[in-house]
């Protein structure tokens, strides 16, 4: 830039003042994760080659048959321009103009939307690891994923102008193979259980899980059994070996069959089953869940957050991250008095910066909240936490152990 | 996090938004003047990132079309929203707050009000040198015109500014 440029320079700091007061809002990771989660799931189960990475995408050619024998004939009726629209979180961008829908809205994670009648579109059963999973996923030819309106298309070949390096302008040279054919890896939210000063809450985790064969839901309940979350504070509740026997869908509901009942906490337990099924797909309003076969209870849809979650969640920075030195935002989602959430960030025990932000929306209400800090290099601990409108005490800490480089 | 071409979606997805999602917002809502709208165009394009990291694979070209999405976003997000406020005018939905630094509000007003009153491409231009920080070949590849479009569009909007930003302390 020209800094012989009074004038630029003037625009430049009017700008900077400008844009440093935008704050963008808490948790715009996960809103994103959960839309690109529910879009492959969805896609997964109408058209398992979208799973596919560029890294499998060796199959090219023999994709396209390959791709019409997994799927029935019902299934076909369905075109798959049409799975997008059905996303009731995602306010096209025309609607802008309306008041606040990013902030305000609480998260489909915490507060599913109720659905549409959707009785016209068919769905097909998630079909678990094992039997109808094939060995093998098959890619698309590219062009088969439509590009949301008014963006370049990553892949399209752009218009000649000069110094245009448009996306997808150079061909990808041929994939390499470095992944098994039909495991590729989906970012689902899984839950685990955290104690707080009313119990056992529920807390959200992303996890990377492999999945096979398109079975998203399938991916997202082992990983929940195997009940490793990153936060050492966070635990599953179901015994280590559980296994998936079967997952079947039908119209809105799910039923999962495991290995067997939790140990203790099992009203939770169940939750944290189906907040975690239920964050792959929102399509999905109750989880009927079986232990060998056997039915137990009824089928159960989410209980009211308040009733489950943690009344404030930390989301970012996630545990164990190590981040560039400067300026880091904190961000989470809180069900507090007045949606007032504190944070602190402690080195070596000692607190070394804190503050507090407002929510989106105070209780009963979840909001989320953002705010940020800047921190030089060193290991801290980040801490999110409410004071007790009654005593003034520290209440529901959800802790971060984070590097800053 | 480490720039890397070896990334799956998911991880090009986490890496950008913690290097790029901020900036991004904070540039789009220069363009909308809504901080909401503003996060749900970048959120839109972060999601089309992610659907076409197979054909960008490539963390700076992900960061081109990021960047080439939101303005084409923004752009239509803010025709949109004058049609609609031509007919229900609206004040300022994010009214500059009293912390406004070195700078008096007052002055910064009228600087983004006569940025605003300028044509598309010459506001989208001058966001894109002046807060972006981009070089010229970046800004033409983000909106699709030439380098000699690019001069022409900033050296007319710095002219139209010129009288504003004369009045602002140096």
């Amino acid at each position: 830039m020209n800094h012989d440029d009074p004038l630029g320079d003037a625009l430049r700091r009017v700008l900077r003042a400008e844009a440093d007061e935008v704050q963008p809002g808490g948790d715009g990771l996960g809103r994103i994760r959960e839309r690109t989660g529910r879009r492959r799931s969805l896609l997964a189960r109408f058209r398992p080659a979208l799973l596919a990475t560029a890294t499998v995408a060796v199959l090219g050619v023999a994709g396209g048959a390959a791709y019409s024998t997994l799927l029935g004939d019902e299934q076909r009726l369905v075109p798959p321009a049409a799975t997008p629209t059905s996303e009731p979180a995602t306010p096209s961008p025309s609607a802008t103009a309306t008041p606040a829908p990013t902030a305000t809205d609480p998260s489909p994670f915490v507060s599913p939307t109720p659905r549409a009648t959707r009785g016209v579109r068919p769905r097909p059963t998630d079909t678990g690891t094992k039997g109808a999973a094939p060995t093998v996923t098959p890619t698309l030819p590219e062009a088969a994923t439509p590009p949301p309106p008014g963006d370049p298309a990553p892949g399209e070949t752009p218009p000649p102008s000069p110094g245009d390096p448009a996306p997808g302008e150079t061909p990808p040279p041929s994939p390499t193979a470095t992944a098994p054919p039909a495991s590729t890896t989906a970012t689902v939210g899984v839950y685990y259980a955290g104690d707080t000063e009313r119990g056992l809450r529920l807390y959200r985790e992303f996890r990377a899980v492999p999945v096979m064969g398109g079975a998203v839901i399938t991916a997202a309940v082992e990983e929940m059994l195997r009940g490793t979350p990153e936060d050492p504070d966070y635990r599953g509740l179901w015994a280590a070996g559980t296994r998936v026997l079967g997952i079947d869908m039908d119209g809105d509901g799910v039923t999962v069959d495991l290995s067997q009942a939790a140990p203790a906490d099992a009203e939770l337990a169940l939750q944290q089953l189906v907040y975690t099924v239920t964050a792959v797909d929102t399509d999905v309003r109750t989880v009927q869940l079986r232990v060998n076969g056997t039915p137990v209870g009824e089928p159960a849809a989410r209980a009211p957050h308040t009733d489950v979650l943690g009344p404030v969640w930390l989301t970012a920075p996630v545990e164990g991250a190590t981040l560039l030195a400067g300026r880091v935002q904190l961000e989470g989602l809180a069900t507090v008095f007045e949606g007032t959430v504190s944070w602190q960030v402690l080195r070596d025990g000692e607190v070394v910066e804190e503050g507090f932000t407002t929510a989106s929306e105070g209780a009963p209400g979840r909001g989320t909240w953002s705010d940020t800090v800047d921190l030089e290099p060193g290991s801290y601990v980040v801490r999110a936490l409410t004071y007790s409108a009654e005593d003034g005490s520290p209440q529901f800490a959800d802790t971060k152990q984070i590097t800053v480089d | 996090m480490e720039l890397s071409a070896s990334w799956d979606a998911d991880e090009a997805l986490t890496a950008l938004y913690a290097a790029h999602y901020r900036s991004l917002v904070r540039m789009s809502a220069l363009l909308l003047r809504d901080t909401d709208a503003a996060e749900e165009v970048v959120q839109d394009a972060f999601i089309a990132m992610h659907g076409g990291w197979r054909r960008l694979r490539e963390p700076d070209r992900a960061l081109a079309y990021l960047r080439q999405t939101v303005i084409n976003r923004s752009r239509s997000a803010l025709r949109h929203r004058s049609v609609v406020e031509r007919h229900a005018p609206a004040g300022s939905p994010d009214a500059p707050s009293a912390e406004a630094g070195a700078l008096g509000a007052l002055e910064r007003q009228e600087v983004m009000a006569a940025l605003r009153r300028l044509p598309t491409r010459q506001r989208e231009v001058l966001v894109l040198r002046y807060y972006s920080d981009l070089s010229e070949a970046d800004i033409a590849a983000a909106l699709k015109i030439s380098r000699g479009a690019v001069k022409s569009h900033a050296s007319r909007g710095m002219t139209a500014l010129r009288a504003t930003l004369e009045q602002l302390p140096s």
